[in-house]
């Protein structure tokens, strides 16, 4: 990553997110947090579609490893293999403002996305779920012991629409199930068409649970 | 005065997509339309006469290019009246 990403970040860090910024190791990774207190390494990467596990696994080649990394733009999509990748090399990802929450956790590299880490236990606390499994940030693979494996892409909308349906597609490909992430709002009959039309299905959270089993 | 700032940076940009814009109607909802000085992000109903017009403004709009990250909800009128997203949201119609 260029050094005026990691200075823009290290900037925004300090201005908008109210963290300390004390220093830089030699792989320019910013050292984030209160010296007195707590400290973890950032790494920035500038990606600007896919992250991919061969554009993070060199962050982890040096003497100090990364526990957090953010892409510049934060649209730029992480796939389930650097994504595994990162956390099994105990480390985070996110965006910018996910810093701070990683920051409060005391222990940046287990900070885990909020919303996905509440499907994927959700999921996997399911009976007929044998494996769950990022395909991307926001696109899980679920195994199951009766039935194929599905593919669900959660959708961060508060009343989906079929505009919703065909830009997830378009982000992410193939999927089973488009899951509404908010518990109010609806989805419209255009997004249900819109799903039937691509051998999806538009689906609420209880509905995606009930679906698991069957 | 975050949110008329921001209402103030929509317009002008909704008249920058010129005739691809035409006929929508923008609705602002969540923690900038309540002025709340902690807003994590922009929320933002694009009302569309077609799902080719919601297409293309969601390959034009770039939702990094605010002082906070835009998040977009693209609903045909039709759509909208069979749900009644911009009344669930309690949202602000902006444009004009």
């Amino acid at each position: 990553m260029s050094t005026n990403a990691t200075n823009w970040v290290a900037e925004k860090l300090v201005s908008k997110e109210g963290l300390q910024v004390s220093g830089r190791t030699q792989e320019d990774f910013l050292i984030v947090g209160d010296e007195s207190d707590y400290t973890f390494l950032v790494a920035v990467l500038g990606k600007k579609d896919k992250i991919e596990r061969a554009d993070v696994e060199p962050l982890f080649s040096g003497n100090n490893k990364p526990e957090f990394i953010v892409n510049i733009p934060s649209k730029a999509i992480w796939t389930g293999e650097a994504i595994n990748f990162v956390h099994k090399a105990n480390a985070a990802f996110g965006t910018l403002s996910e810093v701070s929450n990683a920051y409060r956790t005391g222990d940046a590299g287990s900070y885990r996305e909020k919303n996905m880490r509440f499907y994927t236990n959700a999921f996997w606390q399911h009976s007929n779920v044998t494996d769950v499994t990022f395909v991307y940030e926001t696109v899980l693979k679920v195994d199951r012991r009766r039935g194929e494996s599905l593919i669900i892409a959660i959708v961060d909308a508060y009343n989906m629409s079929a505009e919703d349906i065909r830009n997830t597609r378009d982000r992410v490909g193939h999927f089973d199930i488009a899951l509404k992430s908010t518990s109010y709002g609806g989805i419209t009959s255009n997004a249900t068409s819109a799903a039937e039309s691509i051998g999806a299905e538009a689906l609420m959270f209880r509905e995606v649970m009930a679906r698991l089993g069957k | 005065m975050m949110r008329a700032q921001i209402i103030s940076l929509l317009r002008e940009f909704m008249f920058t997509l010129g005739s691809v814009a035409d006929g929508t109607q923008w609705y602002l909802f969540g923690s900038v339309d309540r002025n709340e000085a902690d807003a994590a992000d922009i929320d933002l109903i694009i009302l569309c006469k077609t799902d080719a017009q919601a297409d293309a403004l969601r390959r034009l709009i770039d939702t990094d290019a605010f002082p906070l990250p835009l998040h977009l909800s693209f609903l045909t009128f039709e759509e909208n009246a069979e749900i009644g997203a911009t009344k669930l949201q309690k949202s602000s119609n902006i444009s004009p």
